[in-house]
């Protein structure tokens, strides 16, 4: 048996790494994506009163520290069961909608967009964001630069610092925005909105544009009929902050919704021998293994399962961009996973939207921004949806607030069962009998689990993305017969 | 501001946080001197990668990152003096968005005020899957070693601002 490995090359060696076993004739047998669990949470939660969860758990990822700040809020706030008031609410939705435009622009111009943009088969040295700008034009560059910059304001503004808020307490914030600091938040939403526009009409022009980018989404190599989840509002449209998550079936028929505190009855883990992190997956549907269809519990927690489990975007323009979207694609589920890409601008445009709505809404300056906690603290639950996934946090305190017990899933982590199965499916589409292995088709493979825009970090400090990468050939006995490296 | 001092990791995930304490270290032999800190020298304490790294970069004529890193075969707790065109460390090459070079590279090109010259102190760092707040044993005693390296690649800064230098920090 054969054996390739893609496995970074830096510090970050063996931390996430695809191996592809190929049979005695050269066609793949198994593939493996393995990542390491980071250890100890809960032992370093222990001990700590709750309300510094969202401070440290913000450290624990630097990818979407954000969103865990939320969540460990959220926990808190139903710990010590105070709801905050409606500024307060808003104040954290409007910080998190605008670190979605931030991240989701980020994804899309540095790490998905290259391959459409550039193309799958560019050189490694193109595909990235600088090809993008050399094919596209400088200003896209800045643009990128500008969105960013203005998320990392808004951030800063109501969050206290940049990337790693600090403001969220339970039952509310520290502090609220003054009038001016409205004005300048709604001006960068505006300026959002726009660009938004811009990155779909982009994504219309260079990838559905082109007959090999389309046959490529829609093909069947990144195909998969799995459940989907996605947080939702009273009115079943998607919402990243705040509601319960919904659950639709491979047909796009709902099952349920569940609240943060209900997660336990709906998701289940499922351990593998050769990976310590587990697999969630839908507790009512069952374990079946590494396939998809109605009888299999994996599901999908991305952009695009959060559209296929929702009724619509609260917000105009990207309720149309929803509508057009399903028109394109043949109507409601899609299950081509290469559409997370369009479906994550659809959900740029929609936190556009919403951070104008939340800036202009009347109270988003009130001064009452903060319910103070009176009862006793005890277990608490909290869900967002991070840019890659549904965030949950689950602490249980003593009668002082003190961390007991506590427990973590990752945005990620829910699709580890999705994007391996991605992966396998790619590599034994694209990998046949005497196939030569080109970067071309190694970046197929990745291609599969970059549209889920992974994020380990939660896990290990970073993760495959645009990390150098090695793919080692071995024979029966192991022994390396040929190396591809790229850097 | 001339130079930047950036200690790079996450303080909670064990050795991943040692480019924080040796900037603490750092920052803390300065205070304890005669001179104080130097204000052509800033210090920071970030867990930036890629294009939030570079946007970090901004408007400094220097800078010095220190970081962990993991290389074949390293010795735990080694301290090594890189260059960008070195193996970069795990902050320093980004896997969520864009490498720090490629960062580095479209902020050149969109015309922002980027350090003429970056150095990257890094430490060998074993354990980083294990969330505390404490070094591993090897690690922590290269953190002398290791701030001292970061005071060399400031020798040339501080000599325009501190004369004579080689009586600062014993260098």
């Amino acid at each position: 048996m054969q054996r390739i490995t893609i496995d970074p090359i830096t510090r970050l060696e063996g931390h996430g790494k695809i191996e592809i076993f190929l049979d005695e004739k050269g066609n793949v047998a198994n593939t493996y994506f393995q990542i390491p669990e980071l250890r100890g949470f809960e032992r370093f939660a222990v001990g700590r009163p709750i309300e510094e969860m969202a401070v440290i758990t913000n450290r624990i990822c630097g990818v979407c520290p954000e969103a865990h700040h939320m969540a460990a809020a959220k926990a808190a706030d139903a710990a010590y069961h105070v709801e905050p008031p409606r500024t307060g609410k808003m104040l954290r939705e409007l910080l998190y909608s605008a670190f979605y435009c931030t991240d989701h622009t980020t994804h899309f111009y540095a790490l998905g967009g290259p391959d459409f943009v550039m193309g799958p088969d560019a050189p490694v040295a193109e595909r990235n964001i600088l090809g993008v700008i050399h094919k596209v034009g400088l200003e896209v560059g800045g643009k990128v630069i500008t969105m960013r910059k203005y998320g990392h304001t808004v951030v800063e503004m109501i969050g206290g610092r940049k990337v790693h808020p600090c403001t969220s307490i339970p039952g509310g914030l520290s502090h609220g925005i003054t009038e001016e600091q409205r004005v300048e938040i709604e001006q960068m939403g505006r300026w959002a909105i726009g660009f938004a526009q811009f990155s779909l009409q982009l994504f219309n022009d260079v990838v559905l544009g082109n007959d090999a980018y389309r046959e490529l989404i829609l093909g069947d190599t990144y195909y998969h009929r799995t459940y989907c989840i996605g947080l939702v509002d009273d009115q079943n449209r998607v919402n990243f902050y705040d509601g319960k998550v919904s659950v639709v079936d491979p047909d796009g028929k709902r099952i349920g919704k569940y609240a943060p505190p209900e997660y336990s009855d709906w998701i289940a883990e499922h351990v593998e021998p050769w990976t310590y992190l587990k697999f969630p997956y839908l507790k009512k549907v069952g374990w079946k293994g590494f396939v998809d269809g109605p009888d299999s519990g994996v599901y999908m927690a991305t952009p695009l399962s959060r559209l296929n489990a929702a009724d619509g975007m609260a917000t105009p323009l990207a309720q149309a961009e929803y509508e057009k979207f399903y028109q394109a694609l043949g109507g409601k589920p899609v299950h081509h996973r290469l559409a997370i890409h369009w479906a994550r601008l659809i959900e740029l445009l929609y936190a556009a939207e919403r951070w104008v709505e939340l800036a202009t809404d009347p109270e988003i300056t009130s001064d009452n921004f903060r319910t103070l906690p009176t009862a006793t603290p005890t277990e608490g639950v909290g869900i967002v949806e991070a840019p890659r996934g549904t965030l949950t946090h689950h602490y249980w305190t003593d009668p002082r607030g003190v961390v007991t017990k506590a427990n973590l899933v990752v945005g990620t982590t829910n699709n580890y069962a999705a994007i391996s199965m991605s992966i396998a499916k790619v590599a034994r589409t694209l990998i046949k009998e005497e196939t030569v292995v080109t970067e071309g088709l190694l970046n197929r493979v990745e291609m599969a689990f970059r549209a889920y825009d992974p994020c380990f970090g939660c896990a290990t400090h970073s993760l495959p993305g645009q990390m150098p990468l090695e793919v080692t050939i071995r024979d029966a006995r192991g022994t390396v017969v040929e190396v591809v490296r790229r850097t | 501001m001339p130079v930047l001092v950036l200690g790079l990791g996450n303080p909670i995930l064990g050795d991943d946080g040692v480019g924080w304490r040796v900037v603490e270290e750092v920052e803390r032999r300065f205070q304890s001197s005669e001179t104080g800190l130097p204000k052509s020298v800033e210090f920071d304490y970030v867990s930036l990668g890629g294009l939030a790294l570079m946007e970090r970069l901004i408007g400094y004529d220097r800078a010095i990152l220190v970081d962990a890193i993991q290389t074949p075969g390293g010795r735990p707790g080694a301290v090594y003096r890189l260059a960008l065109d070195d193996l970069p460390t795990a902050h320093a090459d980004s896997a969520h968005d864009a490498s720090l070079k490629a960062a580095l590279e479209l902020g050149r090109r969109l015309g922002a005020a980027l350090p003429a010259e970056l150095a990257i102190v890094a430490v060998e760092a074993p354990r980083v899957f294990d969330l505390g707040q404490t070094l591993s044993p090897e690690v922590e005693a290269s953190v002398p070693a290791a701030a001292q390296a970061v005071l060399a690649a400031l020798a040339p800064t501080l000599r325009e601002v501190i004369s004579p230098c080689d009586q600062f920090m014993g260098l």
